[in-house]
């Protein structure tokens, strides 16, 4: 493999208007300029798709609606009617996911969703949120959360620690799964492209995994923006309903 | 990545790794902050196994995404459509009064 050409060079972050402020570097990178674009063809979407607002839509509209009774079949599915005011929270992050997975396939382009830094702290938030949402839903009642109803108290020492820790490893499993699914999937393309120039003539048999797995990845940023999302839900719908 | 199988299978690694983790790290910090270097930590990383344990062991059971107990597992089973949903979420912040397996859904009674 060349200098230059190594896998994992994808995922460099590279500054492209240098900022500073103070000692703080705050540059415009890659990853940022894709999450603008990400944000911006989202929204492009969304609103100009139904700019028009046909009775009878067109293929763009059609798109629209279908990603919009989508989600909200999602929250009221996970969530029940109760989840209705999170349906706008659950489409951005939908959305955002969704064109930063895709908008990673473009040859060139940077997927910020492959670092563990951008999904983790998207977690962290929903995370911090949803426990936030159940506090004040449930005051001290949420804590009883971390205290299954029946067990005997002599188990409380015990059960309380273990449930607290399992209800903290939430937000990394949740970032995890993404970053981790998008980085593997990332990586394996570039590798397997990379066979092809080394085999020469043979290297079309890499050729045609490539384009299977080009299929295959798209087909996994869709899924792992869904899984994303029902997760979200999932965790509202606790928060909401304790048990 | 790739099929179902595969991704249950790196779900519950990752499950397992995180619970660990958070475990030792809860356990470290107590023990700079008191001073009772190894303690904590292994009291932690037992807490922290066990936790992974369940977790997996949560989601090989169907328990799926739920992290806390849980009493009923249908969530929202049946579709109604949107009508007549918004009043029923009044009710639903009131129940603090009753037992703690009383926090289920008054939804479903229509």
């Amino acid at each position: 493999v060349a200098a230059g050409h190594n896998p994992l060079s994808q995922f460099e972050v590279k500054a492209w208007i240098p900022i500073r402020l103070g000692d703080l570097d705050v540059s415009f990178t890659n990853s940022a300029a894709f999450m603008v674009l990400a944000v911006s063809l989202a929204s492009l979407f969304l609103i100009a798709g139904v700019r028009r607002n046909a009775l009878v839509p067109g293929r763009w509209q059609s798109m629209v609606e279908l990603i919009y009774m989508f989600v909200a079949n999602l929250v009221r599915d996970t969530i029940g009617p109760e989840g209705r005011p999170y349906f706008p929270l659950v489409l951005t992050i939908f959305m955002f996911v969704l064109f930063g997975n895709l908008l990673g396939m473009i040859p060139y382009g940077f997927t910020f969703t492959s670092h563990i830094i951008v999904t983790f702290f998207m977690a962290i938030m929903i995370f911090l949120g949803v426990t936030v949402l159940a506090i004040i839903k449930h005051r001290m009642h949420f804590f009883t959360f971390f205290m299954p109803p029946g067990v005997p108290m002599i188990m409380a020492p015990l059960l309380v620690p273990i449930e607290i820790i399992s209800y903290l490893t939430r937000p990394i499993s949740l970032s995890v799964r993404l970053a981790a699914n998008m980085m593997a999937g990332h990586t394996l393309l570039k590798v397997f492209a990379g066979f092809v120039v080394l085999l020469g003539l043979a290297g079309v048999v890499p050729l045609v995994f490539v384009v299977l797995l080009t299929g295959l990845e798209i087909a996994i940023a869709g899924l792992q923006a869904f899984v994303f999302t029902i997760l979200t839900c999932m965790y509202i719908n606790d928060a909401l309903h304790l048990h | 990545m790739g099929g179902s199988a595969m991704g249950m299978a790196m779900r519950m690694g990752v499950e397992i790794v995180a619970a660990l983790g958070i475990g030792f790290f809860m356990g470290w910090a107590l023990d700079e902050w008191l001073g009772t270097r190894p303690w904590f930590m292994l009291v932690g990383l037992v807490f922290g196994a066990g936790a992974g344990m369940l977790n997996v062991y949560r989601i090989a059971s169907g328990y799926s995404y739920h992290a806390g107990y849980s009493v009923d597992e249908e969530t929202g089973g049946d579709k109604d459509d949107d009508g007549e949903d918004q009043e029923d979420q009044k009710d639903d912040e009131r129940d603090q009064d009753d037992g703690v397996d009383g926090a289920s859904r008054p939804r479903n009674q229509e």
